[in-house]
């Protein structure tokens, strides 16, 4: 006999493809957590290109029995590196993100489009137009300013009398909105959330036995609002509504 | 900082690896083509016995660095051999006049194979082109 006896569990082969599309998807995941969440949310060009080869990297592999699977695994973390790199350089040098990512461009300056920088981008006015009605600016005038940023979306400044009104074109002032905090969430404390807040466990359960909660399991959410309240929907599906 | 040290690392592994694995390739490759070479001179010796001992060296070797291979090496590439080596089996079980020539045509494929399995993992412009 040639090849040894197969050393798998069970001994069904269609579970060859399951596991190898396990391993491979776990190292993609692994691999996009390492990365970080600029990859996951493509801020540059590069980041797009590495989901993109990632993807396919993987695919085959996992498809195709006859395939090693280091034929997956290695040019994942190959990619793993290069980003990991990358970053790290467009980081301690300006020159070198330029040089990768390239520079944003402001396509409408002062109201005026600037025609030169759009050829310069390969950018119609037609595609300006559409992607200023993508943000809801259905007239051209009505904006100040439009930056093509890097990762190739539009930012854009409305003129000042086209903008929603704000409190303090109003001349009203307010105070500080701070944030709310989740402080339990599926019967479960967030201590960290808890700490934040400035609060302990003590004071979550006396304010709930306040409210005839006795067990943390029947909260579904509890949470304190820049205000003080404290917010709490117990499983019964009541919204509870009590100031601190 | 620890995500750069923690790839690093991991590239650092995977290079040692590489390494590791090419050389061993490289000496157990170098080692099939022996003892192909001799189970060659066996059958041209028509030493029945020595043959048929020889035939049985190569398939514990290969039973014992396949477990390597297979995880380096498509997997087309390793059965295209142990095909080669079933074939070279039935052939000298036959003892038929012309099977001589088919044997030792299956065992020069068997050493190409074994020639050029190791070399398609060896980092030379070739493969990377």
């Amino acid at each position: 006999m040639l090849r040894p006896k197969a050393h798998i569990v069970g001994g069904l082969t269609v579970l060859i493809t399951f596991v190898r599309t396990l391993l491979l998807y776990s190292l993609v995941l692994v691999v996009m957590r390492v990365m970080g969440k600029r990859q996951i949310g493509e801020l540059q060009p590069f980041e797009l290109v590495v989901t993109i080869i990632i993807a396919d990297l993987v695919t085959v592999p996992m498809q195709d029995k006859g395939l090693a699977l280091l034929n997956g695994v290695i040019p994942v973390i190959t990619l793993l590196f290069a980003q990991v790199t990358i970053s790290f350089l467009s980081l301690k040098s300006q020159k070198f993100q330029e040089f990768i990512c390239g520079k944003p461009n402001v396509l409408i300056k002062e109201g005026k489009v600037n025609y030169e920088e759009l050829k310069n981008n390969l950018y119609s006015l037609r595609d300006l137009i559409e992607q200023l009605r993508g943000q809801g600016y259905f007239n051209l005038h009505d904006v100040e300013y439009a930056i093509l940023e890097t990762d190739g979306s539009l930012s854009v400044m409305a003129k000042s009398s086209k903008r929603p009104v704000t409190l303090e074109d109003l001349d009203l002032s307010t105070g500080s909105q701070g944030i709310s905090y989740d402080l339990i969430l599926d019967g479960i404390i967030q201590q960290s959330a808890l700490t934040q807040a400035g609060l302990d466990e003590e004071w979550l359960l006396r304010e709930l036995k306040k409210f005839g909660i006795n067990d943390l399991k029947q909260v579904i959410i509890a949470t304190l609002d820049a205000q003080g309240r404290l917010l709490y929907q117990a499983k019964e599906l009541k919204y509870h509504n009590h100031q601190r | 900082m620890r995500i750069i040290i923690i790839v690093l690392l991991l590239l650092a592994v995977m290079i040692a690896c590489g390494l590791y694995t090419e050389r061993t390739l490289e000496k157990q490759a170098s080692t099939l083509q022996q003892e192909l070479d001799n189970l060659e001179k066996g059958i041209l010796t028509k030493n029945r016995d020595e043959t048929f001992n020889q035939l049985k060296t190569i398939e514990s070797l290969w039973l014992k660095w396949r477990r390597l291979w297979v995880l380096l090496i498509d997997h087309h590439e390793l059965e295209n051999f142990e095909l080669s080596l079933a074939r070279t089996k039935a052939f000298l079980r036959a003892e038929t006049a012309g099977g001589v020539s088919f044997i030792l045509a299956e065992i020069a494929t068997m050493k190409q194979l074994a020639t050029q399995i190791p070399d398609k993992q060896n980092l030379t412009l070739e493969n990377i082109f």
